[in-house]
């Protein structure tokens, strides 16, 4: 009698090879697949990444102590049972005091451009090194920080730049920070503390098990403040680990919540290959002090109005087509990265500036940070005029200017530089 | 893992070289295990060749996908059970479209066991009821959990446990009856 390991022996051997011929005919239609799908991507891409992970109105900027929460908050339980009970966002808060290390995904539906992390961090939740990877085409990017080393790599352009200044690294842990799913989960536990956000808690949400968290704001629509969105968070925790898999961003706007931007994590305390902070060192290696030279010095402006003049800036240089002061006030966007964007894939003119509004202090973007609404006009690649800054776009009309409410537009992100406070740069939004 | 990821990331945006190293990764683990399913090489190619060219066309739009090999291994199934279920005219797999073992095939293992021992086992694999095939294949050979087999047949994790089982003793039955 033939004993069923054997089988199962057997079949483990089983082991069939491709032909070569096989291999081209499939190779060349995926790269075909994936190229056609590339160029629907591309059309799909809007004008805003920057400020996909700047988002977050809650994240808090400074790295929080961490806190043993010995009071259960009050949550809501919808009538499920699971096999692992989740006890609340405390339990979450606490799992996080043991993360080293993390992947994370964010995408940003409007625009299109997914980015990774993979970060390392100490025991203290301190991050350590960093691989980011970000853009789409010709707009790929790596960067790499490494022992305070900032490598900055665009296989486009061939362009390896090496940061190795005192400092640098302070920006790469401003923007760890706010992509940072410890802190964001402990944020939404203290506001909730704070009565300034109701959790509910759906038990064995989803197929594989997953609690979901939903945290609303609770402020009444009539006291929030001027311009702001009322937003819910939505957490998948493992109820096993007690850990987010993925953490998304809802503004409420015309009576519906709208997707913001979406975390995906995963790879928790999984050890990251040596090799993700290694490049293969291309040929032209230049040493370069882009973070000295990004922003706008503020000099005798105020905070708000310096904020505003960089938007207003910002807008004028690319009317004038002048990339490099554009990149320069955009945290120090390569120019011909910006002009590719602006004149190659949005296929886009900008033609004047309408009006720039108010600044809104963005406390939580950093101590200074503002959101500045902005408008202007542009021409598309079929000849049509929009005014771009209100929320979806508007048609331009000399109507539609003369009734744009500037408040209610899209805000640029704008603070001034960790590492030169004096300088002030836009972080997204625009 | 982590390389599958980073994989994953760059096919996203649209990198050629990640897409040859996944195929060359996972061709033939792909190609073994529809060849298990469907007895049949040229139909074994046209799966695979699918899965690789759908997921070309939309790993840019599938929800993040945590394991790469799972995802293209559970597409290979589904694909597979298509193809099954277009076979509705004939009453059995046809052998006579399989191809002889040793045509492609280059395992030292494979060898040592032996070829007309393989193929008895093929042609085994191919007499056991469809789901009891993939639920053996899918978890000896794919290593699946009976939790993501039962996602994919679409039925509970005690029956893909279930299809295993009667799957495993029908072949055995039929390899020691030939043995007989």
């Amino acid at each position: 009698m033939r004993p069923a390991d054997d089988i199962k022996r057997m079949i483990k051997t089983l082991s069939d090879t491709t032909s070569a011929e096989m291999d081209k005919k499939v190779l060349d239609d995926a790269l075909k697949a994936l190229a056609d799908s590339k160029e629907t991507q591309s059309a799909d891409a809007g004008p805003n990444r920057w400020r996909i992970i700047m988002k977050s109105r809650i994240i808090k900027l400074a790295a929080a102590a961490v806190i043993i929460f010995a009071v259960t908050a009050p949550i809501i339980f919808f009538n499920k049972t699971v096999p692992i009970a989740y006890g609340g966002i405390e339990q979450t808060v606490e799992a996080y005091r043991h993360m080293r290390s993390i992947h994370l995904h964010h995408e940003s539906p409007p625009a299109a451009e997914p980015q990774d992390m993979w970060i390392e961090f100490d025991e203290n939740g301190k991050p350590v090194r960093l691989r980011l990877e970000e853009g789409l085409g010709d707009t790929f990017r790596i960067v790499t920080w490494v022992d305070g080393v900032i490598k900055f790599y665009r296989p486009a352009e061939k362009e390896f730049v090496v940061i190795d200044q005192p400092g640098a690294g302070r920006e790469i842990e401003h923007r760890i920070e706010l992509v940072n799913p410890r802190l964001a989960v402990q944020a939404i536990y203290d506001e909730h503390l704070e009565g300034k956000l109701d959790i509910e808690i759906e038990q064995n949400a989803t197929e594989d098990g997953l609690v979901r968290v939903i945290a609303t704001d609770t402020t009444p629509l009539d006291e929030l403040p001027k311009q702001a969105f009322r937003v819910r968070y939505v957490l998948l925790v493992d109820p096993s680990t007690k850990l987010a898999t993925q953490r998304e961003e809802y503004f409420l706007r015309e009576g519906k919540y709208v997707l913001e931007s979406r975390f995906i994590y995963d790879g928790y305390n999984e050890p990251i290959d040596e090799q993700m902070f290694v490049f293969e060192v291309p040929e032209a290696v230049q040493v370069d002090d882009r973070a000295a030279r990004a922003g706008l010095f503020q000099g005798d402006l105020s905070d708000s109005e310096v904020a505003a003049e960089v938007v207003r800036r910002y807008i004028q240089a690319l009317v004038e087509k002048d990339y490099t002061t554009a990149g320069i006030l955009y945290n120090g966007r390569p120019a011909d990265e910006l002009q590719q964007r602006v004149e190659q894939t949005l296929e886009i003119k900008c033609v004047r500036l309408i009006a720039v509004g108010e600044p809104v202090p963005e406390p939580e973007r950093g101590q200074r940070a503002y959101g500045v609404p902005f408008a202007f006009l542009i021409e598309t690649a079929d000849g049509k005029k929009e005014i771009a800054g209100p929320w979806g776009g508007k048609v331009y009309s000399p109507e539609a200017e003369a009734n744009l409410d500037i408040s209610k537009c899209r805000r640029a992100m704008v603070r001034p530089l960790v590492t030169d406070p004096d300088y002030w740069v836009i972080d997204g939004g625009i | 893992m982590i390389e599958d990821k980073l994989l994953v990331s760059r096919l996203r945006r649209g990198d050629a070289d990640a897409m040859r190293r996944v195929y060359q990764k996972y061709k033939d683990y792909l190609f073994t295990l529809a060849k298990a399913l469907l007895g049949g090489q040229y139909e074994a190619e046209d799966v695979v060749h699918d899965v690789f060219v759908s997921f070309a066309r939309t790993v840019r739009q599938v929800q993040f996908m945590t394991n790469l090999k799972g995802y293209l291994a559970t597409s290979v199934g589904n694909r597979a059970r298509d193809r099954i279920r277009a076979r509705t005219r004939q009453a059995a797999v046809n052998l006579d479209s399989m191809d002889p073992v040793s045509s492609n095939t280059d395992c030292p293992q494979q060898h040592a066991i032996g070829q007309e021992e393989l193929m008895r086992l093929r042609q085994a694999i191919a007499k056991v009821p469809y789901e009891q095939r993939e639920a053996v294949v899918l978890h000896i050979k794919g290593r699946m959990k009976f939790r993501e087999i039962a996602k994919l047949q679409g039925v509970p994790t005690s029956t893909s446990c279930a299809r295993y089982r009667y799957g495993l003793d029908k072949l055995r039955s039929l390899l020691n009856s030939e043995v007989q």
